[in-house]
C-alpha cells in the first residue's frame, strides 16, 4: 500500500505551505508496449512559479480551479475559512441540498474505511498509488471536517486552516466521478458523489469553480444559448454548413430539419459535435432521413446544445438547464427529447434531472442509441459491414453505460457494422473512464491538459493498446469508437499527446460515423482517414 | 443473587434502547426527502438485464413498455452480499478472509442467541428439560454448544486480524479513527469475555437458565460467577450502543444499495407531489449566482 514512499497523511492536506505530491514519470503505471520503451512517453513540466500566486499549486503542482481565488491576507484567508464551514453546513441541510443529502450523508457516516475501493480507481493507479489520489482520501477529510465541525461527534482528527480549503477545492478535480469505486464498495459508499459535493459547496456557497465549467460553461449557455458560445444565428449556419458537408461526401442533398413543430422527435446534441466533429451530427441527418423518422433540431436559445455541465458542479445550474431544455420541446409539441451522443447529457436530463421535473415538464426524454440500434437493425438503411473493414474497439462513456445502464445498443449495433470489433477489457459497466469525465475534458488551462492525459486517461490508453495489441502495425488503420463528444475530447488530447495517430494509425470518432461509413451507396468512406490520401 | 438480578433487569434496559434506537436509526434514514436519482448499474431488480448492468433505457420508448422489477433479483444480490461479501471477495482475498471470519462469526452468535432462546422457550414454557433424552432437546443442546463456540472463535480470529491489519499498515491506521477502534475492540472484548465464560458453562446451561430467567419474569436469575458478569456486562453495553455508532452499517448498507445505487425509480407523474414540496424549500446558498433565499422552483425557472 505505498508503503515504500513517504505516505502522505490526511493530516498533511493542513500542511504549511508545500506542494504535497510531485508527480515523475516513473512513478506513473507503466504503459504497453509499443508505450513502453523510454522515450516514448513526452516528459512532465514544471509548473510555473507565478502561477502559485493565484492559482493553487501546493497540491499536486497541477492546476483545474482557473480562477484566481487565493487569499491575498489574513483577512481574506479567515473570510474564506468560514464561509467553506457556512457552505459546508448548507451542503448537510434538507432545503440547501435535499437534492442529494441522503446519499451524502450516507457516504459521509458508514465508511468502513476498508481501503477495498482503492484498487478500483483508475486515477489511484495510474498514478502509480499516490495516496492523495486514493479514493478514500478526499472523502475522509470531508468527513472528519464535517464531524468535527457541523456533526461535533468525538474523535474527527483534522485540522482547518486555509491549506486544507485551497487543496481540497482542488482534489475535488482529480475525481471523474465515474463512480467505478462505488462498484466496489461492500458498504455502497460513494467516493465519487463526494468529490461531486465539495465541488458544489465550492460552487454554490463560494462561487469558486473551473471557468470552462461555470463562467464559460453553464453562464455561458444559459446566456448566449450554448457553453460553445454558439449563437442562434451561428447555429443554423451551422446546419447549412452540415447540408453541404453532406452533399460533398454522400452526394445526398438532404434538408436538415429545425424548428419543425409537431415533429416526433427533438434532438439535441452537444454543441460541442458541430464545432468539431460535424460528420457525427450529419451522420444523424443522413440516418433519420434514410430511415424516414420524424424529428426537429432546435436553434432556440440552449435547445441546440444538450451539455449541462450543472450535473458535475451545481445543482442550481443543472436544475436550470434541464429546465430551459424540456421548455424548448414542449414549445415545439414533440412527442419526446432524444439526446445525441453524448455521455454526461444524458444522464443529466434523463436519469438526474428526472426528480426535477414534474407535472407538465415531464416529458419522455431518452439516448438516441437504442434508437439507432433499432434503426441498424431493422434493415431500413442498406449496410456493407465489409466497408468498415478494420478493427474497431469501444470505449464505454461512463454517464452512458455505468450510470444510466445503456449497454448493448451500441454493441448491438457494432456487431453488425464491424466486422473486426473487439471489446476492450474490462469493458461495459465495468469500464474504465476515458480521464475526461465530469468536466476534465474541456478544462486545458495551464497544466491540467497534461495531467489529464497522462494520469486520467492512463488507463484507458493502456486498455486501448491493449486492444489493439495484435494489429498495432501503422498500416492498419484503427477506431477507437467513443459515442460521447466528452471522451471524444479526452481521446483526441490523449492520442495528440501519445502521437498515437501519427505512429500508429490509431483514430476515434463516434458511432453514427460508422455507421454511415458502412452504407453501401456511399461512393467515397465517410470517414476521413480511410479516404487515400493522393 | 442481588447482581444476578440488577443483571436480569439491566438487560431489558439495554434490549429496549436497542430496539428503540434501531427504529429511531431507520426511521432517520427513511424519512429522508426524495433525492435525485444517481443510481449505478449493475441494478441486480433489471429483468433480464441485471446479468450484464443493463437497464430500461436501452429500450426505444421505455416509458411506454411499463417497467418489470425483480424483488427476487434485489434479494438474490442482498444476500449473496450479506452471508458471502462478494464485492470484498472478488476484489481482496486476503481481507474477505478476515471480514467473512468476523462477519460469520457474528452471524453464528446470532444464531446461538436464537438457539439459546429457543432453548429457554423449550425448559421454561414447554417443560422439556435440556439437556435431557428428547431427541428435540439433544438437538438444541448440541448445535448451540458447536454454534456458538465455532461462531465466537471465528469472530476473534477474524476480529483480531482486522485490528491488526489496522494496526500494522501506516496507510489503515491513517484512516482509521478512535471510534473506530473503539468500536473493533469493545466487540472484540464481548467476543473474549464470553470465550472465558464459556470455560466456566462449557454446554451453555448456565446461559440458557438466564435467558428462561428473562423470559419469564417471575423466574430468578441463577447465581453468576463474576467472569459471566463482566461479559454481560459487556454485552448489554454493546447492545445498548450499537444504534449510536457505525455498527448500524448493516442499516446503511440496506439504504445506501436500496435507496440510492438501486433505485432508479422513473417519475412517471407518482413523485409529482413530493417534487413540488420539495421545489418549494428554499435556498441559501450565497454565490451571487443563486438567487438566496428563493425556492428551488424560482431558482430554477429564472
Ligand atoms: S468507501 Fe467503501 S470500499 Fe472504500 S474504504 Fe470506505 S467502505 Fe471500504
Ligand atoms: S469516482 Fe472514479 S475517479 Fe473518482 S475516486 Fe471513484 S474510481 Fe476514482
Amino acid at each position: 500500500m505505498g508503503d515504500k514512499h513517504t505516505i502522505i497523511r490526511i493530516k498533511d492536506i493542513s500542511k504549511l505551505g508545500g506542494q504535497l505530491v510531485k508527480l515523475s514519470l516513473t512513478d506513473l503505471m507503466p504503459l504497453p508496449p509499443p508505450y513502453d520503451k523510454p522515450g516514448m512517453e513526452p516528459p512532465m513540466t514544471e509548473p510555473k512559479p507565478e502561477w502559485s500566486k493565484s492559482y493553487v499549486t501546493e497540491l499536486d503542482g497541477y492546476i483545474a480551479i482557473d480562477i484566481p481565488w487565493k487569499p491575498k491576507n489574513k483577512d481574506e484567508e479567515g473570510k474564506l475559512i468560514e464561509k467553506f464551514l457556512e457552505g459546508l453546513r448548507k451542503l448537510t441541510s434538507k432545503s440547501d441540498n435535499w437534492t442529494f443529502l441522503q446519499p451524502l450523508l450516507l457516504a459521509l457516516e458508514y465508511c468502513a474505511k476498508c481501503q477495498n475501493c482503492a484498487e478500483a480507481c483508475p486515477i489511484y493507479i495510474a498514478s502509480g498509488r499516490k495516496e492523495i489520489y486514493r479514493p478514500t482520501y478526499r472523502s475522509e477529510i470531508l468527513r472528519r471536517l464535517y464531524n468535527k465541525y457541523i456533526a461535533k461527534k468525538p474523535g474527527a482528527d483534522i485540522e482547518l486552516n486555509i491549506y486544507t480549503i485551497l487543496r481540497l477545492g482542488e482534489l475535488a478535480y482529480r475525481c471523474t466521478l465515474c463512480r467505478r469505486c462505488v462498484q466496489v464498495c461492500p458498504l455502497g459508499i460513494d467516493n465519487g458523489l463526494i468529490a461531486h459535493e465539495i465541488r458544489k459547496l465550492f460552487a454554490q456557497e463560494l462561487g469558486i469553480a473551473p471557468k470552462p465549467l461555470h463562467e464559460r460553461g453553464t453562464m455561458l449557455q444559459l446566456k448566449a444559448g450554448s457553453s460553445t458560445g454558439m449563437n442562434p444565428k451561428a447555429f443554423l449556419n451551422m446546419v447549412k454548413y452540415m447540408e453541404d458537408l453532406i452533399y460533398e461526401k454522400t452526394g445526398k442533398r438532404i434538408k436538415i430539419p429545425v424548428d419543425e413543430k409537431g415533429a416526433d422527435i427533438l434532438l439535441i446534441h452537444n454543441a460541442g459535435e458541430y464545432l468539431s466533429w460535424p460528420e457525427n451530427p450529419a451522420a444523424y441527418a443522413i440516418i433519420f432521413e434514410e430511415a424516414g423518422i420524424s424529428w426537429t433540431l432546435s436553434s432556440e436559445l440552449v435547445g441546440y446544445d444538450a451539455v449541462n455541465y450543472g450535473v458535475w458542479y451545481d445543482d442550481v445550474q443543472l436544475a436550470r438547464i434541464a429546465l430551459r431544455h424540456v421548455e424548448v420541446a414542449r414549445k415545439l409539441d414533440v412527442k419526446k427529447i432524444v439526446i445525441g451522443e453524448c455521455g454526461h447529457a444524458t444522464k443529466a436530463l434523463i436519469v438526474v434531472a428526472d426528480r426535477i421535473l414534474q407535472g407538465e415538464y415531464r416529458i419522455p426524454r431518452e439516448s438516441v442509441l437504442p434508437l439507432l440500434r433499432d434503426i441498424v437493425l431493422s434493415n431500413k438503411l442498406n449496410l456493407d459491414p465489409s466497408k468498415n473493414n478494420f478493427p474497431v474497439t469501444l470505449h464505454d462513456p461512463c454517464n452512458i453505460v455505468r450510470l444510466a445502464g445503456i449497454v448493448q445498443p451500441q454493441r448491438e449495433i457494432l456487431r453488425r457494422i464491424a466486422p473486426l470489433f473487439r471489446e476492450m477489457e474490462p469493458h461495459g459497466v465495468y469500464n474504465y473512464c476515458c480521464g475526461g469525465g465530469s468536466g476534465f475534458a474541456i478544462m486545458t488551462s495551464m497544466n491540467f491538459t497534461e495531467w489529464r492525459v497522462k494520469v486520467a486517461s492512463r488507463m484507458k490508453f493502456k486498455q486501448i493498446l491493449e486492444a489493439f495489441r495484435d494489429v498495432i502495425d501503422p498500416k492498419i488503420p484503427k477506431y477507437v469508437c467513443a459515442p460521447c463528444s466528452n471522451c471524444k475530447g479526452e481521446l483526441r488530447d490523449l492520442l495528440m499527446h501519445y502521437n498515437a495517430t501519427k505512429f500508429y494509425n490509431i483514430h476515434y470518432g463516434g458511432l453514427a460515423e460508422l455507421v454511415v461509413n458502412a452504407m453501401v451507396d456511399l461512393k467515397e468512406p465517410y470517414l476521413d482517414f480511410l479516404i487515400k490520401k493522393e | 443473587m442481588i447482581y444476578a438480578l440488577v443483571f436480569k433487569y439491566t438487560s431489558y434496559i439495554s434490549f429496549i434502547i436497542f430496539v428503540i434506537g434501531i427504529a429511531y436509526k431507520w426511521w432517520k434514514w427513511s424519512s429522508m426527502p426524495l433525492h435525485l436519482r444517481w443510481e449505478l448499474y449493475p441494478v441486480p431488480h433489471e429483468v433480464l438485464k441485471a446479468e450484464y448492468g443493463g437497464s430500461y433505457l436501452e429500450e426505444v420508448n421505455w416509458w411506454l413498455k411499463g417497467r418489470l422489477v425483480s424483488v427476487f433479483g434485489e434479494l438474490k444480490e442482498m444476500f449473496k452480499e450479506m452471508l458471502f461479501i462478494v464485492r470484498i471477495y472478488r476484489s481482496n482475498k486476503r481481507l474477505w478472509l478476515l471480514s467473512y471470519s468476523f462477519h460469520l462469526g457474528i452471524y453464528l452468535i446470532l444464531i446461538w442467541f436464537i438457539l439459546i432462546f429457543l432453548g429457554a422457550i423449550t425448559t421454561t414454557y414447554i417443560g422439556i428439560p435440556i439437556p435431557s433424552m428428547n431427541p428435540w432437546a439433544i438437538f438444541v443442546y448440541y448445535v448451540t454448544i458447536i454454534i456458538g463456540i465455532v461462531g465466537d472463535v471465528l469472530a476473534i480470529v477474524g476480529g483480531l486480524g482486522l485490528l491488526v491489519r489496522r494496526l500494522v499498515s501506516p496507510v489503515l491506521r491513517d484512516y482509521t479513527t478512535i471510534p473506530d477502534y473503539f468500536n473493533l475492540i469493545l466487540v472484540l472484548l464481548a467476543l473474549m469475555s464470553g470465550l472465558l465464560a464459556w470455560f466456566f458453562d462449557p454446554s451453555f446451561n448456565l446461559a440458557r437458565e438466564f435467558m428462561s430467567s428473562l423470559i419469564n419474569p417471575l423466574l430468578p436469575p441463577p447465581y453468576l460467577n463474576v467472569i459471566t458478569i463482566v461479559h454481560l456486562a459487556i454485552v448489554q453495553i454493546i447492545i445498548a450502543y450499537i444504534p449510536f455508532s457505525k455498527i448500524t452499517h448493516f442499516i446503511g448498507k440496506y439504504f445506501t444499495y436500496h435507496k440510492v445505487l438501486w433505485d432508479d425509480e422513473p417519475n412517471m407523474g407518482q413523485l409529482d407531489g413530493k417534487i413540488q414540496e420539495l421545489l418549494k424549500l428554499k435556498l441559501f446558498w450565497s454565490d451571487p449566482h443563486i438567487k438566496s433565499g428563493d425556492t428551488w422552483i424560482n431558482n430554477a425557472s429564472g
